[in-house]
């Protein structure tokens, strides 16, 4: 067989081993489209649809988009529906996808919003009340730091200015600081969401302020950077933030950071796939409304998982944030809930996610 | 006598032979195992995925044939988008605004040519400052939102989001046309000429009274002002310009450019092939989720497959390297 020959033949069989090995079976197919890739926030989500998928018997088919790229996001949603899906469920970093998702809506295909939305969207959007989990976080700084006398400086940093959750989430911190008028705020910046550019903004932002009292972060990677800082400076601030994965709540446990929220990521995952099957069994679109995924607030003192979840000690949080399978075992009292009316009893308007 | 017409006939077949045959090749695995893929619908809807990166992609070309590169276009594609919308939300006519989101553009090129020109750096180096100028000053002007015009009942937001033949989707149509003169100008015109003759050999070029620097400066204002036009098409098409739309535009840009066929060294290029390579790294996404390829294989597989795609665009043009060295012996 001469070269050129051998190279084509090798190209084709490559291929043909590509299509032949690829999944197919008779089950219902969701798609699920992540607005990032590696990061053990998102992860949570997508074990939580993993989930729901696995209980409710259809197939998971996830796609995941790195940089939160709006654009590119979109088209995957629609390469999803092209490849005969019966419903996608997408985070959606951006306005400028609302149209194309509309226009899928009104093609008929479900389509259900988690974590990050757009408000003009026409379907069911699962999240945390974004504006009041930020007041939350607020509240519990300015506590922590001796309430309405609280003194000194405040840094916030935002990993991707501009996506509305996280902006709203910044919204909410800044009131809360206002109760202490001794407070001064500085940021949103800019620190960025891969992990190590992550640590080096929070790094540069403490050079340039070593008095500062507080630094809050409004995504994932934060708190594990905020800890690992404060433990190389001798733990001097306060540090709280976002997410329950394994390297916050170790920045916790270690005592290097005071808090983190958890916005519910397996509710996050399992509810959007939960209200697609529903669309697909009642031949009806997913409802326009907000349903609440829940605040979880987990300093080393307590755990609150909300969703009128049994209480759990900090280390069983810990084993949880790392092993999808005992998450599942420990939601199933939730996930029983849904059951009946239940799965679209607790809508409300889109509005009520910034109050 | 016979063999010059035999020599003739083999030079005829295009460039981009190697890349057109990879891109039927992976068209071809794919709707057999998913015949919904060959879908005539779903086809255009790849094709109108190609859009908006494609066009970068095109004027990228020129300047990969003068031997540069512009890591800024996403970023002119944003803030054009951004200075576009921001004029349509002021309440200018959104055709005059498409016209100067454009001319914005074009304005942002002039910027980068200017100081390329000037400082006598080469594109990649002034473009790596101005990649985070342009993102810094459109967070500044849309405030780190979205911007979204209030009005989208205007003619220019019909038609653009209209089909043509109720199938093509306008964007997707003043692509190709785009694509069509490009590859005109490059190969058809006197700029065209030009620009393949300082990539060629720029000293060569000089002594014939081409002036790198005025070719270097056109080139890099005609990508601003194609960034320009893709980002003003893609407000009116999307109805909306994130503040992060564009961040990761360049190295799509810049693979479509090279696996389509155009050389790193410069003095060449192939528009149609840059068409071609947007293509594939679209159905290369597209295929992925049709044969339900999990997420954390499927950037692997992206990978492999452009491989695989580039591997059998040498292996055509090796064969036909080849079967001209024997011509030329016989």
């Amino acid at each position: 067989m001469s070269r050129s020959r051998y190279v084509w033949a090798v190209g084709v069989v490559a291929a043909m081993a590509l299509a032949s090995g690829a999944h197919a079976d008779d089950k219902v197919t969701v798609g699920f489209v992540t607005h990032a890739q590696g990061n053990p926030f998102i992860q949570q989500i997508v074990d939580g649809a993993q989930a729901a998928a696995d209980d409710l018997g259809v197939t998971l088919q996830v796609a995941q988009k790195s940089g939160g790229d709006p654009e590119a996001q979109l088209r995957a949603v629609q390469n999803f529906a092209s490849s005969g899906v019966a419903g996608v469920a997408t985070s959606v970093p951006g306005e400028s996808m609302a149209k194309g998702l509309n226009e899928l809506v009104a093609s008929g295909v479900p389509i259900v919003q988690y974590n990050l939305l757009a408000t003009s969207v026409k379907a069911a959007y699962v999240g945390e009340k974004s504006v009041e989990s930020g007041r939350i976080l607020g509240k519990m700084i300015v506590a922590k730091m001796g309430g309405p006398a609280a003194k000194g400086t405040v840094i916030i940093g935002n990993c991707f200015p501009g996506f509305p959750v996280l902006e709203n989430r910044a919204k909410g911190v800044e009131e809360s600081l206002k109760a202490a008028p001794g407070l001064k705020v500085l940021g949103p910046f800019d620190v960025k969401v891969s992990a190590v550019e992550n640590y080096n903004r929070w790094e540069q932002l403490y050079a340039a302020n070593p008095d500062a009292a507080a630094m809050i972060g409004l995504c994932a990677p934060d708190v594990a950077s905020l800890g690992k800082l404060n433990a190389a400076n001798g733990d001097k601030f306060l540090a709280g933030g976002y997410d329950m994965t394994e390297e916050n709540l170790a920045a916790i446990k270690g005592g290097h950071a005071y808090v983190t929220l958890g916005q519910s990521a397996f509710v996050q995952g399992y509810l959007p796939v939960a209200l697609l099957v529903n669309a697909i069994k009642t031949k009806q679109p997913t409802p326009v409304g907000f349903f609440n995924s829940g605040t979880q607030i987990v300093t080393a003192d307590s755990v609150d998982m909300g969703n009128g979840l049994p209480k759990i000690t900090f280390d069983e949080a810990q084993k949880l944030a790392a092993d999808p399978k005992a998450t599942a075992a420990y939601y199933k009292v939730w996930t029983k809930t849904l059951a009946g009316d239940g799965l679209t009893a607790n809508i409300k308007p889109i509005a009520a996610e910034s109050e | 006598m016979t063999a010059l017409p035999e020599r003739r006939r083999t030079r005829r077949l295009p460039e981009e032979l190697g890349v057109i045959v990879a891109l039927l090749v992976m068209m071809t695995v794919i709707g057999v195992a998913r015949p919904r893929f060959l879908n005539p619908l779903n086809l255009l809807t790849i094709l109108g995925h190609t859009t908006f990166l494609g066009m970068l992609a095109v004027g990228m070309v020129f300047l990969l044939a003068i031997r540069e590169i512009d890591l800024s276009v996403g970023w002119i594609f944003n803030f054009s988008a951004v200075f576009t919308a921001l004029l349509m939300v002021a309440g200018v006519p959104p055709w005059v605004c498409a016209v100067a989101g454009v001319g914005f553009g074009a304005l942002l090129g002039l910027v980068n040519g200017a100081l390329a020109v000037v400082l006598r750096l080469p594109a990649i180096i002034v473009t790596l400052g101005t990649f985070s100028m342009f993102q810094g000053l459109s967070l500044v002007v849309n405030n780190g939102r979205a911007v979204v015009p209030a009005d989208q009942g205007s003619s220019f937001f019909t038609a653009i989001s209209a089909k043509l033949f109720g199938v093509l989707p306008v964007p997707a149509a003043v692509f190709l046309v785009l694509a069509v003169v490009m590859h005109l100008v490059l190969h058809r015109s006197r700029f065209g000429y030009r620009v393949q003759a300082v990539g060629s050999n720029p000293e060569a070029a000089e002594l014939a009274g081409i002036s790198n620097a005025a070719v270097r400066l056109q080139t890099l204002v005609l990508m601003g002002a194609i960034c320009g036009l893709s980002g003003a098409m893609y407000v009116g098409f999307r109805g909306a310009i994130d503040p992060n739309e564009g961040s990761d535009f360049v190295l799509v840009v810049v693979a479509a450019v090279i696996i389509g066929g155009t050389p790193l060294s410069g003095g060449s290029g192939t528009v149609i092939g840059a068409v071609i390579g947007t293509l594939i790294i679209q159905i290369i996404s597209s295929g992925l989720i049709f044969f339900g390829i999990d997420a954390t294989w499927s950037t692997f597989v992206t990978g492999a497959v452009i491989v695989l795609a580039v591997s059998l665009d040498q292996a055509v043009k090796y064969q036909r390297a080849r079967r001209a060295r024997r011509q030329a012996k016989h």
